[in-house]
């Protein structure tokens, strides 16, 4: 079952006084279960910061995020165990797996973590074991890679464990912050392939965060366009790739190279 | 290489040799010192108080004719036990007292935070002194004492390191997951920041020996009847004149075991890669190598070379030694020229040798790489080795007929200096104008890039810049002489893509303004498309496509691997729905294009490619180092 991830109206400020930044202003969204949602601007627009709130890295300073009908920002107690059915997958695949310790004992860790939150025993060793294997599996990595340390993957494996391991914690929204962006274009595409099918086969929810429209225009069902901390444009992707209402979308699109 | 296999390294070093020695020896001292000599050191001879040297007592004897040196070498147990006790507890209590903030977060956090900064500011002898004082006169107490002087800096140097740690993905990928924040702090912040803290710890015990000699010294540590070798200082210190044995001895064994403590985190910093890593010896051999595997190389080859090419290399190759000193080639052997006019891509993925390309054409490869070639010309200069054996430098090219761009306008540009001190040094280095000249001249290239308001952006810091406009100043310092050739590495690879737009309209404005050839390299094939004139394409540091980029567009590349590149490109045309099209893994395109047509790989000119030698593969002949790294 999948619940809707709903912004109310949120918004994010970094300093105090004279210095406040707000970094987002009042934005309105909702993520329709089991949808693919782009979400693009341009560096500084807001979008990294808003998808940070939902997963609690960061807590928004006024509205409300929620997911169905719990409200998971500033969540304490059980709101705070919710918030962990959003997973985030970060743009840089070099500091997104702790460098001293093996893919397998990263993956193990999610696991855990899962475990923990629905308060079921730790399971065994073996069990979490071959759990590992069928998430390497999943994304298409043979079981062996489990004994690999990060430096040892390339950037669009690490990028595939990186899935895996927001898999393992069986989400129901995955936020997807630029995760193609640090890698070259020849394997770009396995890695959104896989994310696609994963999305497909389990129904969670996509919040797919970039600033490359044909990439956004080629997986996602439906576009918001940020800039400047403000959400300045929603709707069905070919609506808005044919018919931009704001002249930064229509920028976006102009820079987007052809061949 | 693993860290038991850099220790051994490490420790095959004459330096390390030495401290292992050392260690062992005082390893022997500490267990084995009271037992063997314990009895006969604590032997009184009354017929010999405080006596100089004689052949029964090398060093002399004490007030209470016991003899020195047996004395200072049952004493090791006693001054290096309690030296690594106090060090042991003081590091591990800072440790969790720098760790302590990330746990607790929030107001409390911050407390800790402020206390281990206050405590930083009084001095570590200060804080023993006083503490030992406070705790009474004992062994115990001054080991205490020493412990509490050591927490404040090692509770800084965690959180600090810490710090570092925690702004990184994996540990928000861990507060996601819902890791309890203990677990994260003891599974990803402390393994993450060991390494710095066991080098620190051993350089700080020899300080703890100092330190716990001192306080003996004072009286405040060890008592009587015990004695450690502080306490046999302070004693011999008073009789100085008559036996100076008596206060040098236990003096100099201080120093030797503090040494011994210095000497083994030199040789864990080096094992565990905190220090410098590399010996200058290593370094000397490589080179020594390098230059060997050219004079190896038969006599050289003449290539004709086209006359209006503002850059041309034969057969560049860059290398790295491997593990057992063969040379491992990164770049295996590309040609190609630049002609004049030309904006060239080199398109690549990472790891191809693109960049390795680039810098090699800037002169700007350090060791342990090294660069050869057959031949380089740039300008019409031979840039290979010169007749006195020298290789000729670049540097002077810079600023005046080269220029560079990198891709991080942040890091190319001095946060505490102003942009436009620094578009206009280049004016006063290398084409010796005067300070107002340089200036004047700076401010119109920082127009000619299209900054506002330049006049008043001259005096601003960098931060006050966008990326976009910082990338403009690196621009418009490169064109503060007449270029010949800008050489660009990834300049709009961290810039938002309207942005990235606006420097490539930028950089074809310069080029068709003023006619400078530019090297545009980048890992976008699209991006090289559309703003280049000749795109050239590596694969696992070879050349595989010089092709124009009309005949690009038009899909006329002849290699495998540009054309499945060129596939995985997403478009606004790309079909929604279906798979994107991707490389897969371990797709090997060199053996894939030898078996479709066999001189593929050896030659791939464009249809349409003009003036330009296309040799992908140079002849196999000699290579002389070209602007090799001189030391800097």
């Amino acid at each position: 079952m999948t619940r809707a991830l709903s912004f109310d109206s949120v918004s994010i400020s970094y300093g105090r006084g004279v210095n406040t930044f707000t970094a987002v202003d009042s934005v309105s969204l909702r993520l329709v279960p089991g949808e693919i949602l782009g979400l693009v601007g341009e560096s500084g627009s807001g979008k990294s910061t808003l998808a940070r709130a939902a997963v609690g890295l960061t807590e928004p300073a006024a509205g409300h995020i929620r997911l169905g009908d719990t409200v998971i920002s500033n969540a304490t107690g059980t709101a705070v165990k919710e918030r962990r059915r959003i997973q985030m997958v970060f743009q840089d695949p070099q500091s997104c797996f702790d460098p001293r310790r093996t893919i397998g004992e990263s993956l193990d860790e999610a696991i855990v973590a899962a475990h923990r939150r629905e308060n079921e025993p730790r399971p065994s060793t073996r069990s979490r074991a071959a759990r590992v294997s069928e998430l390497l599996d999943s994304v298409s990595l043979p079981a062996d890679r489990a004994a690999s340390m990060p430096a040892e993957l390339s950037g669009g494996q690490r990028q595939r464990v990186a899935v895996a391991r927001s898999i393992a914690a069986k989400p129901e929204v995955i936020l997807a912050d630029e995760i193609t962006s640090a890698l070259d274009v020849s394997v770009q595409g396995t890695v959104l392939n896989l994310l696609r099918e994963l999305q497909q086969e389990l129904g969670f929810s996509l919040l797919f965060i970039s600033h490359n429209l044909a990439v956004v225009r080629a997986i996602c069902e439906r576009v918001a366009v940020m800039r400047g901390g403000r959400l300045v444009e929603v709707g069905e992707t070919l609506d808005i790739m044919e018919s931009p209402k704001q002249e930064y979308t229509r920028e976006l699109i102009a820079a987007v190279p052809s061949l | 290489m693993t860290t038991s296999r850099r220790l051994i390294a490490s420790l095959r070093t004459p330096l390390g040799m030495l401290a292992l020695l050392a260690c062992a020896a005082l390893l022997f001292l500490v267990v084995l010192g009271p037992v063997i000599w314990g009895t006969s050191a604590a032997a009184t001879d009354t017929s010999k108080i405080a006596t100089g040297a004689s052949p029964e007592h090398p060093f002399g004897t004490d007030g209470s004719g016991r003899d020195i040196l047996l004395r200072t070498l049952v004493a090791a147990r006693l001054s290096v036990t309690m030296a690594l006790a106090a060090t042991a507890v003081g590091v591990s209590v800072g440790i969790v007292v720098g760790l302590l903030p990330f746990i607790l977060g929030g107001r409390f956090g911050q407390w800790i935070v402020a206390g281990i900064n206050i405590g930083v500011a009084f001095p570590g002898l200060l804080l023993a002194i006083s503490f030992s004082v406070i705790l009474g006169q004992s062994g115990l107490a001054a080991t205490l004492a020493i412990a509490i002087a050591m927490v404040p800096s090692y509770g800084r140097l965690t959180h600090n390191l810490g710090a570092s740690v925690w702004g990184r993905d994996f540990i928000s990928a861990a507060h996601v997951l819902g890791v309890p924040v203990w677990k994260t702090v003891l599974r990803h912040v402390l393994p993450n920041v060991r390494d710095p803290l066991i080098v620190n710890a051993a350089v700080t015990s020899g300080n703890a020996l100092v330190s716990f000699a001192g306080l003996s010294f004072l009286g405040l540590g060890i008592q009587v009847p015990h004695y450690d070798w502080g306490r046999m200082l302070s004693e011999g210190m008073s009789r100085i004149f008559v036996n100076p044995a008596a206060a040098l001895v236990p003096g100099i064994a201080i120093i030797l075991a503090g040494l011994t403590f210095v000497l083994l985190g030199e040789v864990l910093g080096a094992a565990l890669g905190t220090g410098t890593r590399g010996s200058v010896i290593a370094k000397f051999r490589r080179r020594q190598k390098a230059r060997e595997a050219v004079l190896e190389s038969p006599a050289s080859s003449t290539l004709s070379l086209s006359e209006d090419a503002v850059y041309s290399v034969r057969n560049l190759r860059v290398s790295a030694s491997g593990h057992h000193g063969e040379p491992n080639d990164l770049v295996k052997g590309v040609s190609f020229d630049i002609g004049r006019g030309e904006i060239v891509g080199i398109v690549g993925e990472s790891g191809s040798g693109k960049s390795l390309t680039l810098m090699s054409l800037a002169g700007l490869i350090e060791s342990p790489l090294y660069v050869s070639a057959d031949s380089a010309h740039f300008d019409g200069q031979d840039l290979t080795i010169r007749a006195d054996g020298h290789p000729a430098r670049l540097d002077r090219h810079f600023g005046e007929k080269l220029a560079m761009v990198f891709q991080d306008p942040m890091a190319s540009l001095n946060p505490a200096l102003h942009v436009g001190g620094q578009v206009a040094e280049t004016g006063l280095l290398h084409l010796g104008l005067s300070r107002a000249q340089a200036r004047d001249r700076a401010i119109e290239r920082l127009e000619d890039v299209r900054i506002p308001d330049a006049r008043r952006r001259y005096g601003q810091y960098p931060h006050e810049f966008s990326g976009g406009m910082r990338q403009r100043a690196m621009i418009a310092a490169g064109l503060m002489g007449s270029p010949s050739l800008i050489l660009a590495d990834e300049p709009t690879t961290a810039l938002d893509v309207t942005v990235q737009a606006e420097i490539l309209t930028l950089l074809r404005q310069i080029n068709a303004d003023v006619g400078t050839s530019i090297v545009f390299v980048s890992h976008d094939i699209a991006v090289v498309t559309s703003l280049c004139t000749r795109v050239l394409v590596m694969y696992r540091g070879h050349l595989v496509e010089n092709i124009s980029a009309e005949a690009l567009r038009a899909g006329h590349a002849e290699h495998p691997y540009t054309r499945a590149l060129l596939a995985t490109v997403p478009t606004m045309s790309t079909p929604r729905d279906v798979p994107l099209p991707s490389i897969p893994d371990g797709t090997d395109f060199l053996a894939e294009a030898d078996q479709q047509e066999p001189s593929d790989a050896e030659c791939a000119p464009g249809p349409e490619v003009s003036s330009t030698t296309n040799s992908v593969s140079g002849t196999p002949a000699a290579s002389a180092p070209i602007f090799e790294e001189e030391s800097r």
